[in-house]
């Protein structure tokens, strides 16, 4: 196999994800704490992650087809959900978040137009979800590129 | 964790700390960090988990850090609870950074307010939040004695040493203690964390400053005034007075009449009632936060396990200027729940001098745990509230020892049950530690309060503060406790109330239950031997609250261990603040020794010669328990300079 060259892919992939506001540099931070004694750290930590979040979004997602105006609970869920995206990085899906609790702010303010404030939530909502698999696509490819480019990959730090 | 494997110069290594959060992603993070810093730690997803381990073993976990927002309990309401039980410092943590979020914290008494996502530089930073919370108990524990500080200059004595260094000015300390802080934290992450991080110090430093004054400025009596030391019994009676009087009527003169205690002055009482004010209104200002909370008229409070009773029952207290029987009942019982089976002594300090307390209560209710019962409070009991008219040692004594007998749990090596001493001497103004043996159970209930007391400095150091608590909880505790911690308090009063003079302090044997405020749970055996109920021994802090007084007992020649000195100050102090170690400057080393962490100063009084407590290397770092030597104690500015 070409390691030169699938190194060099996953180090792109990688840059691409922090140039593009996929990755913040809590990122950074997880990969710092990579090491030895923890060499898939930060792959570990991304599948929790995805395992976690995954979770609570058919949570949220199941309060909105409800219908149910109870925008305290989305909200709690969404504090849940940027906190988990923060934890890791996770940057653009953390802005989402942080919209879609400002919709849900809004509604609470407004109670008389809590559908059409439903509606901007369940759109905001959209927009999470699909930053979610996004990224969670590309860091899938990432630790696969950096299994692939073999052992010595995973225990040397990119370039940050 | 075994302390003495890890090196001396290690420090903060080896720091143990709890994370609390329902996001594993988070947890994972944070415990990965944490390990980094050579922190030991433990992660639960749940609150209660967190509190039925600390509550397990108080003096497990330096710290805890604890997420805002949890599905199966508040944040801030683990934080109180925490704070209220353990007193152990809690940071927050939350990717919430609304400033009123955060204020909520600080309110609540969090000792920081992190930011997710959380990085490396904050956690490495989190254990000055350890040693300042140590240092400002032990700050608070001597602007409480008030006049006690300039006594303490005038008075030669053995600790000559500990008095220098504990007399420094609590201004400079505090000043020190914040730029000591600030100039560390501002190496860390130059955002809002860390700036909210130096706000608060300064505000904290003001505090002390303030209070500082109020107490040498309420005091202003010559500065031989023998110590007040607020004892459990004392502040019964003081809180009998002022609901007798109603909260809102209650004057030092009037209350100072009612309790007709000889040798207390007006001022005594004023300061402590000022200090008791200040706890009932953050007490109430908590119990607002948890408008669920049943009030404990309407039944008994088993809703709500988790929270402390005592905050029920002030805020009944507050509100109609008495402590219903069943309250305390209940609260008893709580407490029994709380504290579990492994503290089973906890109350009992409380117990016994509360006999006197105000209205009969129903704590004659038989706890498996003890056949106190009888020693509850128990007007029959006839023991005359006032110092003068302490019940004869040997009344005490016997009591005690009936207990103890029965109860010889934590005791282990403790042994018979110390006779009171014929030397002592009962003054009124000494102190009545009801120390039980098993600290921890002791320091848990006091400290609760103790740090419900202030946000910023949960332990106030007053006396009061722990009268409060135990005033609540006395009668509660008093039926489950076990024979041992009565048995400390018999002797040990006996002992601590010891005034100027005698040497009875807890050198003597017959203490040996009383050093156990010394929350570790470490029951010192003044026979010399530290026996801990815990690996763990002295867990950092709510220690006694030591009121004035102390300082004249004068050192015992025991407390070669670290963690006697720790223990003793917990006698010493005791009095009313059984918790954990408050410690007076006397102590602070000494309880720093028994923490294995922190802290200089025990609640010992200046007085009391401690050996170890003189060295400056007895700082104790995470590493070691009780004696542990700072590598370099000058960096962290704990050489005594407190």
């Amino acid at each position: 196999m070409d390691y030169v060259h699938l190194r060099r892919q996953a180090a792109s992939l990688r840059k691409g994800l922090f140039d593009q506001g996929y990755l913040d540099e809590q990122f950074y931070q997880l990969e710092d704490l990579q090491d030895d004694a923890s060499p898939n750290f930060v792959e570990e930590v991304v599948t929790l992650f995805f395992r976690d979040s995954t979770r609570l979004m058919a949570n949220i997602d199941q309060a909105l087809d409800k219908c149910v105006k109870d925008f305290n609970k989305l909200d709690v869920y969404m504090q849940q959900l940027k906190g988990s995206c923060t934890s890791i990085g996770a940057s653009r899906m953390k802005t989402e978040c942080t919209a879609f609790r400002e919709c849900c702010r809004d509604e609470n303010i407004e109670g008389s137009h809590s559908l059409s404030i439903l509606n901007l939530c369940m759109r905001s909502f959209q927009k999470i979800k699909r930053e979610h698999s996004v990224l969670r696509q590309k860091l899938e490819s990432y630790f696969q590129l950096l299994r692939q480019a073999g052992p010595v990959e995973c225990a040397t730090r990119p370039n940050k | 964790m075994d302390r003495a494997d890890v090196d001396e110069g290690q420090f903060p290594a080896g720091l143990r700390v709890l994370v609390v959060d329902d996001d594993v992603t988070v947890l994972r993070v944070l415990k990965t960090m944490l390990l980094q810093c050579r922190y030991e730690v433990t992660t639960c997803s749940q609150a209660a988990t967190a509190l039925a381990l600390l509550r397990e073993s108080k003096d497990t976990y330096h710290l805890v850090l604890s997420d805002v927002h949890m599905p199966d309990m508040d944040g801030f309401k683990l934080l109180e609870l925490v704070g209220l039980e353990m007193d152990l410092p809690v940071i927050m943590m939350s990717a919430d950074a609304r400033t009123n979020i955060v204020m909520k914290g600080i309110k609540h008494g969090a000792c920081d307010y992190l930011i997710k996502p959380v990085r490396m530089e904050e956690l490495k930073n989190i254990w000055q939040h350890v040693v300042r919370k140590k240092w400002s108990d032990n700050n608070r524990d001597l602007e409480n004695s008030g006049s006690f500080e300039e006594s303490d200059r005038n008075i030669p004595n053995n600790n000559a040493n500990i008095n220098n260094n504990t007399n420094n000015n609590p201004n400079k300390r505090v000043a020190e203690d914040a730029e000591y802080a600030s100039s560390v934290n501002d190496g860390g992450a130059p955002d809002g964390s860390g700036g909210w991080k130096s706000s608060q110090k300064k505000k904290r430093c003001t505090v002390k400053e303030e209070e500082e004054g109020e107490t040498e400025s309420a005091d202003p009596s010559s500065s031989k005034k023998p110590r007040v030391v607020w004892s459990v019994e004392l502040h019964q009676q003081f809180v009998n007075a002022v609901n007798q009087l109603g909260i809102e009527k209650a004057v030092p003169k009037r209350i100072l009449e009612l309790m007709n205690v000889p040798g207390l002055t007006r001022e005594n009482v004023a300061s402590h009632l000022q200090k008791f004010r200040l706890y009932l209104k953050r007490l109430s200002g908590v119990t607002q936060h948890h408008p669920g909370l049943p009030n404990p008229f309407c039944g008994p409070v088993s809703t709500n396990i988790k929270t402390p009773l005592g905050r029920l029952d002030f805020e009944t207290l507050v509100a109609s200027g008495h402590i219903p029987p069943q309250a305390l009942a209940v609260l008893e019982e709580e407490l029994l729940t709380q504290n579990g089976s492994k503290q089973p002594i906890r109350e009992i300090a409380f117990g016994q001098p509360l006999v006197k307390c105000g209205p009969p209560t129903s704590l004659t209710r038989q706890f498996p745990q003890s056949n106190l019962s009888n020693i509850t409070i128990n007007p029959s009991l006839d023991m005359p509230p006032s110092f003068s008219n302490w019940p004869s040692n040997n009344d005490l004594a016997q009591i005690m020892h009936q207990q103890q007998q029965q109860q010889q749990q934590v005791v282990g090596s403790v042994g018979s049950v110390p006779q009171p001493s014929a030397s002592l001497n009962v003054q009124p103004s000494c102190l009545v530690i009801p120390s039980s043996q098993q600290m921890n159970n002791f320091q848990v209930s006091d400290n609760a309060i103790l740090a419900s007391q202030s946000q910023q400095s949960p332990s106030q150091g007053s006396g009061f503060q722990t009268g409060s608590s135990t005033l609540v909880q006395s009668p509660m505790m008093l039926p489950s406790q076990s024979l041992s911690s009565l048995q400390g308090m018999g002797p040990a009063n006996q002992n601590f109330q010891i005034n100027q003079g005698s040497s009875i302090i807890a050198s003597q044997p017959s203490i040996s239950g009383n050093s156990s405020y010394t929350s570790a749970g470490s029951v010192v055996d003044y026979n010399n031997n530290l026996i801990s109920t815990q690996p763990k021994n002295l867990r950092f802090g709510v220690g006694q609250i030591v009121d004035e007084g102390l300082k004249t007992m004068t050192s015992a020649s025991n407390n070669n261990s670290f963690s006697m000195p720790g223990m003793m100050s917990g006698m010493m102090n005791s009095g009313v603040a059984v918790t954990g170690a408050l410690m007076s400057d006397n102590n602070r080393q000494v309880r720093r020794n028994n923490l294995g962490f922190v802290g200089k100063g025990t609640c010992l009084p200046s007085r009391f010669a401690m050996d170890e407590i003189e060295s400056p290397t007895n700082l104790p770092n995470f590493s070691q328990i009780g004696g542990g030597d700072l590598v370099n104690p000058e960096n962290f500015g704990l050489d005594g300079q407190i």
